[in-house]
């Protein structure tokens, strides 16, 4: 059965936001603009997962990438994560006002959804007693990103969590993630997921 | 007996879950229900028929997802067909009724979705076409988990059939809408449009779904509906179970109807023992009378805001009257200056924003619709739609997300022939100005006899009278001393004799007098003792606003002065406001750079109006802003300055440019016109602003055409402003092809035109591949390159 769970939100990496931000160093005045963004942001999202066990035959069958990264898991979990709408809004207002909060704000944006990504892993890692492996995402690799509409479908996303697509497969609200989660008695894969991602011309590549 | 007899005087019950049922029956995840309507019509039917022997006196017909997003015209007319077909043949007396069901399309609706406003009403419209050819007895809005899908469902309904509409909202554990509407916000808009009841369903059990039902309760007087989930889902033994049992749903939502509920149901989970259990329980139940609120409320996407005691302060900046500064941004269709004075009022405290874009020579239609929608992405308060144009009034309400005050009617017989229809049509609380055919009456008791006039015309239209705010309108005193006199007793007489809620603008009662703020304040105060609900206002004005607070605690409005002391620290900002220390200009040509270096935006701002006493503006630019934005673009370069601090430094040296802008003759220093898009499919917009703000630093006049643009508007751009460059931008590789497609009819149209392009997923080679002159890796490039094509 699909189930939706709620979060506490989890603890935010400064670090991190600042890298999706493209700034390796950041002075005072950024860091200032960054503290007034998270006090504008933080109360708006809301941290929702919704997600299900599956069987990943008829989605790995279609991805090379995908049936490598399942291979040998004991369990697998479709997940789809979201923080709501709140923060496009915000996103699009400093669009229009400031673009360097707008740009910070999306840095948050991002940085948050994965750290609720990971959380829910740790969960689940925690519940099932198994290791999961790096999340693997429709449009990762040779997984083509339409699957997504079969994953949202398959997950009720809209009607669970309120995440729609729209014709270009973005997903709204933005800051969301569906990812497959594979599980398993292996602890070896989990490791470092820079070294076994595929893409070698990653910006973020190894600055983790 | 119809539909509407049966609402007046009973508690109405509903059936209950479809999907489970279904599912029971073998209905496959990602499977569509509406397609057993002719595969399985039999299992349908029995359901129904179930649902009928429980109780029901209404049930839905299995018509949830039938729309034009989901199934092509020839089967959604089959479906919805066969779902009648089905229903009916579960009848088994006259007064059972089938509603025409509609749920969400499943696409989230502009600006957070694609889904534009208008194609998710012809959505809706062709399905509700179909129930009616069908025979639908009512139409039954539900699990709708945004405010703006809801209103163009409902407008759907109401364009397309004369049958009742029910509309239910899916709240989630934070008791708002997924887009964020509270329940009142809710009662408020689908109150306005007309519905014939409204309420909650799915999402959450009767008890969780408890403080939503008592909210709607509260504010609504149209019969209230609950069809709640059985309880939460579980998973037993790999099943999916609800924890709520039929007894105990029927008991807790027994409780509700106690409370007033009037109409009752179930959704996800229950089965017809739920129904079954609820019908005993409610057997006895004695439907409460529903009490009129009569509540004078507007609202925005996410909040109520009820006219009473507590005065309200409908910020008036966003008007081009008298402001030059304002009629440029209009004629340069630049929407970021007006969201800008929107966001800046709401953060001086006003709680509505009335909104006038009228100049002669704009489309007003289309200019204030754009007005609308932009504001209502990016800020929470309810809009005035102020236009005297008909057309464009209709164009906007239509388009409000929440429900609006419209500014305005008046006694005139034409006015209110033109402005009533779109007050019943589109909901909204109308402005209502004391004067008719024969001017402005000079005495109260004239103003009054033309507010009786206007409630009586109102009342032919179906409209009472909380859903009109009088305006006794405030004359010149300067002109005429005895007239805010007048003024005064009319405001008076309408809030006590009439019983009807009152505005004012405030400001034209200085007009003509030096020092206007402290007329108007007084002015104000006065006002808002002589009964003024509402003032039309500038919230950028300190005496206002200290009246505002002084009031309120005065009248015993502020519990602890809390609000007043909290807004006292801007009082004192402003009475001791330190004059900068003096500087010498150099000092201050130096400041200024270091401002703009270091992302100072008000410093800049306040150093650049300084400088402009005794230095031309366009020497500013050049001598001091350009080369501080240079230094910072080079350190951007060489990695020695990132993202944010570029960004921050090309907002304080736009501040700095507003100042000189505000200094210049209009039309004066405008550069090079270049024309940016985000390509066709495409919704990011960050890289593009990115790049318009460091265009605009740099001079050129930047015709920003938004995100999701056709390519057939970028060539009528190019022409129209004669421009030199295109900027185009796309992130993901699904919209390449759109910026392929944009940059041949560009090369082919305008060939003069150069194209340069940038986007997450391009690199040169793929930009040369595609056709584009330029490929510009990030925004300091695109500037680098304009200033070698223009």
């Amino acid at each position: 059965m699909i189930a939706v769970r709620t979060f506490a939100p989890p603890p935010v990496c400064e670090r991190e936001i600042l890298r999706y931000a493209g700034c390796r160093q950041a002075d005072e005045g950024v860091l200032a603009l960054l503290n007034e963004c998270l006090v504008e942001a933080l109360p708006l999202l809301s941290y929702t997962v919704c997600f299900e066990e599956i069987d990943p035959k008829p989605f790995a069958a279609k991805s090379f990438q995908l049936a490598r990264n399942l291979d040998g898991c004991d369990r697998v979990m479709l997940m789809a994560a979201t923080l709501g709408v709140g923060i496009d809004r915000l996103i699009a207002k400093y669009g229009r006002l400031s673009p360097a909060k707008a740009l910070l704000l999306q840095a948050i944006g991002t940085e948050r959804v994965e750290a609720l990504c990971d959380a829910f892993c740790a969960e689940i890692e925690q519940e099932t007693g198994l290791c999961a492996r790096p999340r693997f995402s429709p449009g990762y690799g040779d997984l083509p990103l339409d699957t997504q509409r079969e994953v949202l479908a398959r997950l009720e996303a809209a009607k669970r969590l309120g995440v729609t697509l729209n014709d270009s497969l973005i997903m709204s609200p933005s800051k969301s993630v569906t990812a497959f989660v594979g599980l398993s008695h292996d602890s070896t894969q989990k490791t470092d997921k820079c070294r076994l991602c595929e893409k070698r011309d990653c910006m973020f590549r190894g600055a983790i | 007996m119809t539909v509407r007899e049966l609402l007046q005087q009973n508690i109405v019950r509903l059936d209950g879950g479809m999907g489970t049922l279904l599912q029971a029956q073998g209905l496959q995840p990602g499977e569509l229900p509406e397609r057993w309507n002719l595969t399985h019509a039999d299992a349908v039917t029995a359901i129904h028929r179930a649902y009928f022997k429980a109780g029901s006196q209404i049930v839905s017909a299995n018509t949830f997802g039938a729309n034009a997003l989901k199934f092509d015209d020839a089967e959604l007319d089959a479906i919805i067909k066969a779902a009648f077909d089905n229903a009916r043949a579960a009848k088994t007396r006259d007064d059972q009724f089938i509603a025409l069901d509609i749920g969400p399309t499943g696409k989230l609706l502009a600006p957070l979705g694609d889904l534009d406003f208008e194609d998710a009403i012809a959505v809706f419209a062709k399905t509700v076409t179909l129930g009616v050819k069908y025979g639908a007895d009512l139409i039954f809005i539900e699990t709708m988990n945004d405010s703006y899908e809801t209103k163009a469902a409902v407008l759907a309904a109401k364009e397309n059939s004369d049958l009742p509409i029910f509309v239910s909202n899916a709240y989630g554990e934070d008791g708002k809408l997924m887009t964020g509407a509270s329940p009142s916000a809710m009662v408020a808009m689908l109150e306005g449009l007309g519905v014939d009841a409204l309420g909650a369903n799915c999402s959450l059990g009767p008890r969780q779904l408890c403080p939503v039902i008592r909210e709607l309760l509260a504010a609504a007087s149209v019969p209230i509906i609950l069809k709640p989930n059985a309880g939460l889902p579980k998973s037993v033994d790999g099943n999916t179970v609800f924890d709520v049992l039929p007894d105990e749903f029927a008991r807790e939502v027994a409780m509700l109807v106690h409370e007033g509920v009037r109409v009752v149901g179930g959704c996800c989970g229950t089965t017809p023992d739920y129904i079954a259990a609820l019908t005993a329980e409610t057997a006895d139940a004695v439907p409460l009378t529903i009490p009129q609120k009569a509540q004078t409320v507007v609202s925005s996407y996410t909040h109520a805001v009820v006219f009473g005691d507590e005065p309200i302060l409908i910020g008036e900046r966003i008007n081009p009257t008298g402001k030059k500064r304002f009629k440029q941004a209009l004629l340069e269709n630049d929407m970021d200056y007006i969201l800008k004075e929107g966001v800046a009022q709401q953060e001086k405290g006003a709680h509505i924003l009335d909104v006038n874009v009228g100049l002669p020579d704009i489309d007003e239609k289309e200019m204030l619709t754009r007005a609308v929608c932009e504001l209502q992405a990016i800020l929470d308060l309810p809009l005035q739609i102020d236009t005297a144009d008909a057309t464009a009034m209709e164009a906007a309400l239509r388009r409000v997300n929440g429900k609006p005050l419209i500014n305005s009617v008046n006694g005139k017989e034409e006015s209110m022939r033109a402005i009533f229809p779109l007050v019943k049509q589109y909901g909204g609380v109308v402005i209502a100005l004391t004067l008719d055919e024969s001017g402005i009456p000079d005495t109260a008791e004239g103003r009054v006899a033309i507010a009786r006039k206007i409630l009586k015309t109102a009342a032919e239209y179906g409209i009472p009278k909380h859903e009109i705010v009088f305006d006794t309108l405030a004359m010149t005193v300067s002109a005429d001393q005895g007239s805010a006199l007048v003024t005064l007793e009319a405001l008076k007489r309408i809030r006590t004799e009439l019983g009807c809620h009152t505005s004012l603008g405030i400001s034209n009662v200085s007009f003509g007098l030096p020092a206007r703020d402290a007329v108007n304040s007084t002015f104000f105060a006065l006002a808002l003792e002589n009964g003024l609900s509402a003032a039309i206002m500038n919230p950028y004005s300190a005496p206002m606003m200290q009246t505002y607070y002084t009031y309120r605690v005065l009248k015993g409005m502020d519990e602890n002065c809390a609000a007043y002391i909290t807004a006292s620290e801007n009082f004192a900002v402003t009475a001791t406001a330190a004059p900068t220390a003096v500087k010498t200009e150099t000092e201050s040509r130096s400041a200024l750079q270091r401002a703009i270096a270091k992302g100072l935006q008000d410093e800049a701002a306040a150093i650049t109006a300084e400088l402009l006493k005794t230095v031309p503006p366009l020497e500013i630019v050049n001598n001091e802003i350009i080369p501080a934005l240079d230094s910072v673009g080079k350190g951007f370069e060489k990695k020695t300055v990132y993202l944010p601090q570029l960004l921050m430094s090309a907002e304080a040296a736009k501040g700095a440019f507003e100042c000189i802008k505000a200094a210049m003759p209009t039309g004066q220093g405008n550069g090079p016109a270049v024309v940016l898009a985000t390509v066709k499919g495409d919704i990011h917009d960050i890289g593009k602003n990115i790049v318009k703000l460091l265009m605009e630093n740099y001079g050129y006049t930047v015709i920003d055409l938004g995100r999701d643009v056709p390519p057939k508007t970028v060539v009528e751009a190019v022409r129209k402003y004669n421009a030199k460059l295109v900027g185009l931008s796309a992130l993901m590789t699904t919209t390449v092809p759109a910026m392929e497609d944009t940059v041949r009819l560009l090369h082919e149209k305008v060939p003069a035109c150069k194209v340069m392009v940038g986007g997450a997923v391009l690199t040169a080679e793929y930009a040369a591949r595609i056709g584009a002159d330029f490929y510009a890796k990030d925004a300091m490039e695109g500037v680098r390159y304009a200033e070698t094509v223009t």
